[in-house]
C-alpha cells in the first residue's frame, strides 16, 4: 500500500509540474531586465527593416498573445 | 499490472507533454533516471528503452525545436565533455574490458546528457521544473522507504522502497544520500516555488517530504547518511540567521532521533569510532590504500570496474579480491587515474564557483532574491553529495552530474540577467519578476545591444 501511495504521489506531482511549467513557460518571459532596458524611448530606437519590412520589436512580439510568443514555436522560424 | 499500465500511461504522458513543449523531454529523461520506471513497473515499460527514447527525444526536439537563448560553453560543460571523452579513451586499457563497456553504456550517456542539461533548461520556470521534478522522482522511492522506517523501523540492507536489490536506489548508501541531499531544495521549493500552488497544504507537503526522507536516511542505517545529516544540520546553522533558535531545533530533532531509533541502530552507528576494527571500514581503508598504490603505478587509470583486480590483505592475514571503491573520489582514480580525478574535483569547484557568483550578484537584487536561495540550497546540496560521496562510488550517478548542471543553468541564468543589465544606469530600479509574477524580457525575446540569442531565431 504504502509502495502505491509512493508511486502515485511521486508521479502526480511529476505530472502536474511538467504542466504547469508548460502553461508558465508559455506566458512567462524568461530573464528580468531593469526598468531602464525594459521601457526605452521608443523614439530613439531604429526600426529594423529587413526585406521591405519592419521588423517587429521584441516589445512588440512580446504583447502578442502567449500563444503566438512561445519561445519553441518561434526558435522553429 | 495495473502499475506497470499506469506507468507506461505517466511515460506517456510525458513523451506528449515533450510534443507541446521539448523541455519536457529532459524532465522525463530526469524522472526515468532517477524514479525508474523499467525497475518498478512488471511489463512494458520493464522491456522498451525508456530512456533512451526520452534522450533521444530531447536532443532532437532541442536541435529542432528548440533553440533559444543557448548558454556559453561554459567551463562546466567543456569538463563534463572531457570527462566523457577521457572516460571513453581509458577503455583502450581497461583492466577488465567487458565489465567496463557495461559500465561505459550508460556512464557515458548521463555524462553526455548533464553537459547537454543547461543548453535546454533556461528559465526559470524550467529551472524549478528540473528540480522539483528531481524531488518528486526521488520521493517515489524514499515515501515508501521513510514511512514504512517511520511505522516498523528500517534496518541495515532492507528492502523497503520501490526498488530492490543492491543497485539504484535500492543501495541504502545512494538512498540515503539521495535523501538528505534533496532536502535543501524541497525546503528552497516551499519558500520559492512559482509552480506549486501557494499554500498551507503545499507548505506542510513539503516539510513532511522532507521529514520523511530525513526518516528514509535513518532507515537505512547507512553511516554515509549520518554523515550527510550532519553536513545538512551544520549547513542550515551556518545559513542561519537565528543560530540559536536552529541549535536549539537542531537538539530537540537529535533527542527525537536518539529515542526513535533502535539500539541497533546505535550500534551500527557507534562502528563509525571503531573504523580500524569493523570489517567494512577497514576494507575501505585497504581498498583506498590499494587505490592509491594502484594510481601511482598506472597514473592514467584502469579503465571502468577495475577494483575487480584488487587484493585486500587484511592485518590478520585474510585476504580477498574485488572489494568496491566505497568513494567516488577514489571510484574517479582508480578507474580514470589522475586525470580523470582532476576533471572531477574541477567541475565540484567549477559548480561551487558559478552558485557564489550567482549569489553575489543577486543577494541585493529584491526580484533575483529566489536566485540567491537557490543557489544557497544548491551550494548544500552538492556540499552533502559530495562529503557523503566519499563514502559511496557514485561518480556517475545521476544526482551528482544532474547537480553539476542545474548549477551551471542556475549560474547562466543569473549571468544573463547580469549581461542584460549591465548596459543599464547603476541604481535604476529593475522591474517585474515579483514573486511569480512578470519581466520584463519576453521568452526568447531579443533587445538590440544586448545578449544576441545565438540559435535561429
Amino acid at each position: 500500500m504504502l509502495d502505491l501511495f509512493g508511486v502515485l504521489f511521486s508521479t502526480a506531482f511529476v505530472i502536474f509540474v511538467a504542466f504547469r511549467a508548460i502553461t508558465l513557460d508559455r506566458t512567462m518571459p524568461w530573464f528580468p531586465v531593469p526598468s531602464a532596458q525594459a521601457e526605452p524611448d521608443a523614439a530613439q530606437q531604429p526600426q529594423p527593416v529587413r526585406g521591405g519590412r519592419i521588423v517587429p520589436s521584441w516589445r512588440e512580439r512580446a504583447r502578442q498573445p502567449p500563444h503566438q510568443s512561445t519561445p519553441w514555436r518561434r526558435g522553429r522560424r | 499490472m495495473i502499475r506497470s499500465i499506469y506507468l507506461l500511461l505517466v511515460y506517456l504522458s510525458l513523451v506528449g507533454l515533450g510534443c507541446v513543449a521539448p523541455f519536457v523531454f529532459t524532465l522525463g529523461y530526469i524522472w526515468v533516471d532517477l524514479f525508474s520506471p523499467q525497475s518498478v513497473a512488471y511489463i512494458i515499460l520493464s522491456q522498451i528503452p525508456c530512456a533512451l527514447i526520452m534522450g533521444v527525444a530531447a536532443f532532437g526536439s532541442y536541435i529542432t525545436m528548440d533553440r533559444r537563448w543557448p548558454p556559453r560553453l561554459t567551463a562546466s560543460c567543456i569538463l563534463m565533455l572531457m570527462l566523457a571523452f577521457w572516460c571513453t579513451v581509458t577503455l583502450l586499457w581497461a583492466e577488465v574490458p567487458d565489465a567496463a563497456w557495461a559500465k561505459w553504456n550508460w556512464a557515458f550517456k548521463t555524462v553526455l546528457f548533464s553537459a547537454f542539461i543547461p543548453f535546454v533548461i533556461r528559465s526559470r520556470v524550467q529551472i524549478e521544473a528540473f528540480l522539483l521534478v528531481y524531488v518528486f522522482s526521488l520521493a517515489g522511492n524514499l515515501l515508501p522507504f521513510g514511512l514504512k522506517t517511520m511505522i516498523s523501523g528500517g534496518g541495515y540492507g532492507r528492502d523497503l522502497g520501490l526498488v530492490a536489490g543492491n543497485s539504484g536506489l535500492g543501495e541504502g548508501g545512494l538512498l540515503a544520500t539521495a535523501a538528505v541531499s534533496m532536502v535543501p531544495i524541497a525546503l528552497y521549493a516551499m519558500n520559492h516555488s512559482i509552480l506549486l500552488p501557494k499554500t498551507q497544504l503545499t507548505k506542510l507537503m513539503l516539510i513532511g517530504l522532507s521529514v520523511v526522507a530525513l526518516f528514509a536516511t535513518i532507515g537505512t542505517y547507512e553511516r554515509t547518511g549520518l554523515v550527510g545529516i550532519l553536513v545538512l544540520g551544520v549547513g542550515y546553522f551556518i545559513k542561519s540567521k537565528r543560530k540559536i533558535l536552529t541549535a536549539c531545533v537542531g537538539a530537540v530533532a537529535l533527542l527525537g532521533l536518539i529515542y526513535h531509533t533502535s539500539s541497533a541502530w546505535d550500534q551500527r552507528m557507534d562502528t563509525i569510532k571503531s573504523y580500524d576494527q569493523e570489517t567494512s571500514a577497514l576494507t575501505r581503508l585497504l581498498v583506498w590504500q590499494w587505490t592509491f598504490n594502484y594510481s601511482m603505478s598506472h597514473p592514467l587509470g584502469g579503465g571502468f570496474e577495475n577494483y575487480r583486480i584488487d587484493r585486500i590483505e587484511y592485518p590478520d592475514g585474510a585476504v580477498v579480491f574485488g572489494r568496491a571503491f566505497h568513494s567516488l573520489y577514489f571510484e574517479m582514480l582508480g578507474e580514470q587515474g589522475w586525470v580523470g580525478l582532476t576533471i572531477y574535483l574541477s567541475l565540484i569547484a567549477v559548480s561551487a564557483l558559478q552558485l557564489r557568483r550567482a549569489k553575489r550578484y543577486a543577494k541585493d537584487i529584491p526580484e533575483l532574491a529566489w536566485c540567491a536561495d537557490l543557489a544557497d540550497s544548491l551550494l548544500l546540496m552538492l556540499a552533502i553529495l559530495m562529503i557523503c560521496g566519499a563514502f559511496i562510488a557514485v561518480s556517475y550517478r545521476g544526482m551528482n552530474l544532474y547537480t553539476f548542471a542545474v548549477c551551471t543553468c542556475l549560474g547562466e541564468y543569473v549571468r544573463r540577467v547580469q549581461q542584460a543589465g549591465r548596459s543599464t544606469a547603476p541604481g535604476l530600479p529593475w522591474r517585474g519578476q515579483a514573486a511569480g509574477g512578470i519581466a520584463a524580457l519576453p521568452a526568447g525575446g531579443r533587445r538590440p545591444g544586448a545578449l544576441s540569442p545565438s540559435g535561429r531565431g
